[in-house]
C-alpha cells in the first residue's frame, strides 16, 4: 500500500465493515436453535408462520401504563418550570404507552396528509446536502387497519427556493397500497438515461403478496404512521428509543398547546442537556443521543446547538408535528439544517371508500412480481 | 467450510435426494453445492439446511446486528429469518443465487421489528474493535480505532432506509440489482439513494477530519 495514497470514503467503509465481519459472528449454537424450530417436511401448504411471543411486550406495556397512572395520580401541584417539566414528562410517557400499545389505539380508520421538509442551508459543499438544497415530500394516507391502507407521495426538489429538476433515477413520488392480500408499490422514478450506467430508467410497479406460507405479513399500525412524523427529530434511533431514554439526553418542557391540523396538541420543547459537550465515545444504539447532531472538533464529536420540538395530539397521543433545526455556528463549517414533519390534515374514525384500498397498475408501467425468489 | 459444502453431507433420509436425477439438475457451476442443498432441503433434509445456515450465518448475523443495533434481537431475528427461509425454500428458484434471497427474507424480518419501532438503528454499540497484534505502533492503532468509531457514528446518523442500503452494499457486498431485489425497489432508486447516502457520509467524514488522510 503506497504511503502516498489518501484515504477515501470507500477505504473507511471497507475498513469498518471488515472489522464488523471479524467480530460479528453467528451465535455458536445457531444451527441447533434453528433445527429445533424447523420441521422435517418444509413448506407445508397453508401453515402459518409462528407467532412471536407477546407476553414480555404486554408485560412491559402494562408496567409502563401502571407507572403513568401512578405518576398522574400522585403528581404534585408544581409551579413554573418544574411544573412544565413534570407535565412534559407525563405527556411523553403517555406518548410512549400509545406507541407500545400499537395497534390497539382504539381508532378504526384515519385519513391524514403529512408534509415533510428537509433543507440544508450550509455553506460548504462537504455537507450532506448541497447548500440551498431542499426536499419537500407530501404524503397522503388512508388507513383502514394495519393491513388495509394507502399512501400517496409526491416529492419536490428545490434549489435556493426554486424548483430543481430531478435527475434520471430520482424518486418523484409514488403510491403504496395494501389491499389485504398484496402490497403494491408504484415508484414514480424520474425517467431518462442514468448518467452513470447508461441504463434507461423510469416508473415501475412492485407487487408483493401478503398471504402465503413464506411471506411475512406487512402491517402498518396507525401509531407507526404518526411515529414516522417524528423521524426528523429522532434520527436513526426511532421514536420509541427517544422516548424511552429522553431523560438521559434532554430537558423536556411543556410549552403550552397549539393547534395542528385542527387538533389540539401539547407542544414539547426538548433541550439537549449537554450542548457543546465534546465526546469521543460511542452513541448507544438505543439511546436518544442518536437524535442529537454532532459536529467534529479535533478528535471528538460535539453536541451541536439545536432546537427540537414535538407536537403531540392531546387525545390520542400521536405525534402530529416534529421539528429539528441544527445550527452549526462558530465552526469551520457554519450553516443551518432543518428537518420538519407535520400532519397538515387528519380525520379519525371516518368512512373510507373501499376503492382507496385497491390498486391498478398504470398503463405501460412495468410490473415486477416480488413474491417469488 | 467450502470444502465441506462441496462434499455430500449426511442426510436424514438420503434415499430422497441421492438419486442421479436430483444430481443432474443441480448443474456444475460454482454454486452447485447450494443448489443441491436447496433441493435436498425441499426433500426434507434438515442437514442440508445446516450447510446453508453455516455458510450464511455470519453474514445474516452481521447484517441483522447492523440494522437493529441490538445483538440479542439480531440473533432472534436471524433465527426467525432462517425458519422462514426453510419454509419458503420450495418457492425459491434454485437456479438463482441464494445469498440475496436469504438477505431479503432477513430484511423482511428486520422491517417487521423496525416497523414496531422497538429498536434503533445504529450499528455496533461498542466501539472497541479487536486490533490485530501485527499493528505496528500504538498511534496507528488508536487512529484506526478512531476512524472506525467515526464511521460507526456517521452510519448511525443516516436515515434507516439509507443505512440499510449502505449495509447491503458494503457489508453484504450485494450488487445494485441484488439490492433492488432485496428491498423491492427500482435500481434507479437504489442508485440515487446510495449516491445521496455516500454524499452524506463523505461530508461527515470530512468534518471529522478522517477523509483524505494518508494511509499507513
Amino acid at each position: 500500500m503506497s504511503e502516498q495514497k489518501r484515504r477515501s470514503e470507500d477505504d473507511l467503509l471497507d475498513g469498518y465493515f471488515e472489522a464488523v465481519r471479524q467480530r460479528e459472528r453467528a451465535q455458536p449454537d445457531l444451527w441447533e436453535r434453528v433445527r429445533e424450530r424447523i420441521d422435517p417436511q418444509p413448506s407445508a401448504v397453508g401453515r402459518g408462520l409462528p407467532r412471536r411471543p407477546v407476553l414480555a411486550r404486554a408485560t412491559a406495556i402494562a408496567a409502563l401504563a401502571l407507572v403513568v397512572v401512578a405518576a398522574l395520580s400522585l403528581s404534585p401541584l408544581l409551579q413554573g418550570d418544574e411544573a412544565s417539566v413534570a407535565q412534559a414528562r407525563e405527556i411523553l410517557d403517555r406518548t410512549h404507552v400509545a406507541l407500545l400499545a400499537t395497534p390497539d389505539s382504539g381508532v378504526t380508520s384515519a385519513i391524514a396528509q403529512i408534509r415533510i421538509e428537509r433543507a440544508s442551508y450550509a455553506s460548504v459543499e462537504q455537507l450532506s446536502a448541497e447548500p440551498g438544497a431542499q426536499e419537500i415530500e407530501t404524503r397522503r394516507i388512508w388507513w383502514g387497519g394495519p393491513t388495509l391502507w394507502r399512501s400517496e407521495t409526491d416529492i419536490e426538489y428545490r434549489r435556493d427556493g426554486a424548483p430543481a429538476e430531478a435527475e434520471p433515477g430520482w424518486l418523484l413520488g409514488g403510491v403504496t397500497v395494501s389491499d389485504g392480500d398484496r402490497v403494491w408499490t408504484f415508484s414514480d422514478v424520474s425517467p431518462g438515461v442514468d448518467p452513470v450506467t447508461g441504463e434507461t430508467v423510469g416508473p415501475v410497479v412492485h407487487a408483493q403478496p401478503r398471504a402465503g406460507d413464506r411471506q411475512m405479513p406487512i402491517e402498518m399500525p396507525l401509531a407507526v404512521v404518526f411515529g414516522d412524523v417524528s423521524s426528523p427529530l429522532s434520527g436513526g434511533a426511532g421514536l420509541e428509543a427517544l422516548l424511552r431514554n429522553v431523560e438521559e439526553c434532554f430537558v423536556a418542557e411543556l410549552d403550552g398547546t397549539a393547534t395542528v391540523a385542527g387538533r389540539e396538541a401539547h407542544v414539547i420543547l426538548l433541550r439537549p442537556r449537554e450542548v457543546g459537550k465534546v465526546e469521543t465515545g460511542p452513541i448507544a444504539a438505543d439511546s436518544c443521543h442518536a437524535a442529537l447532531a454532532h459536529e467534529p472538533s479535533e478528535r471528538g464529536g460535539r453536541v451541536a446547538e439545536q432546537t427540537l420540538a414535538l407536537w403531540i395530539d392531546s387525545e390520542h397521543y400521536f405525534v402530529l408535528k416534529a421539528e429539528k433545526i441544527v445550527y452549526l455556528s462558530g465552526d469551520a463549517y457554519p450553516g443551518v439544517s432543518l428537518a420538519r414533519s407535520e400532519v397538515v390534515g387528519v380525520q379519525f374514525d371516518v368512512e373510507i371508500d373501499p376503492e382507496r384500498f385497491t390498486f391498478t397498475p398504470p398503463e405501460g408501467v412495468e410490473v415486477i412480481e416480488v413474491s417469488g425468489s | 467450510m467450502d470444502q465441506a459444502m462441496a462434499s455430500r453431507p449426511q442426510t436424514d433420509d438420503s434415499s430422497v435426494v441421492d438419486s442421479p436425477a436430483d444430481r443432474s439438475t443441480v448443474g456444475t457451476g460454482p454454486l452447485e453445492d447450494e443448489r443441491w442443498a436447496v433441493l435436498a432441503c425441499r426433500a426434507g433434509d434438515r442437514n442440508a439446511f445446516r450447510l446453508i445456515v453455516e455458510r450464511y450465518g455470519d453474514l445474516l448475523s452481521g447484517t441483522a446486528y447492523l440494522m437493529l443495533g441490538d445483538r440479542a434481537r439480531a440473533e432472534e431475528t436471524v433465527q426467525d429469518a432462517l425458519v422462514d427461509a426453510w419454509r419458503g425454500l420450495d418457492q425459491f428458484d434454485a437456479e438463482r443465487p441464494l445469498r440475496p434471497w436469504l438477505l431479503r427474507v432477513l430484511v423482511n424480518r428486520v422491517m417487521q421489528v423496525r416497523r414496531r419501532k422497538l429498536f434503533g438503528l445504529i450499528p455496533l454499540r461498542e466501539t472497541r474493535f479487536e486490533i490485530p497484534a501485527t499493528d505496528p505502533a500504538p498511534e496507528v492503532v488508536a487512529e484506526r480505532e478512531w476512524a472506525r468509531d467515526a464511521v460507526r457514528q456517521a452510519l448511525g446518523r443516516l436515515e434507516p432506509d439509507a443505512a440499510r442500503l449502505v449495509f447491503l452494499r458494503y457489508f453484504a457486498e450485494l450488487s445494485i440489482s441484488e439490492i433492488a431485489e432485496v428491498l423491492a425497489i427500482p435500481e434507479g432508486t437504489v442508485k440515487s439513494r446510495l449516491h445521496r447516502a455516500r454524499g452524506q457520509l463523505r461530508g461527515d467524514f470530512a468534518r471529522r477530519g478522517i477523509l483524505g488522510e494518508e494511509l499507513r
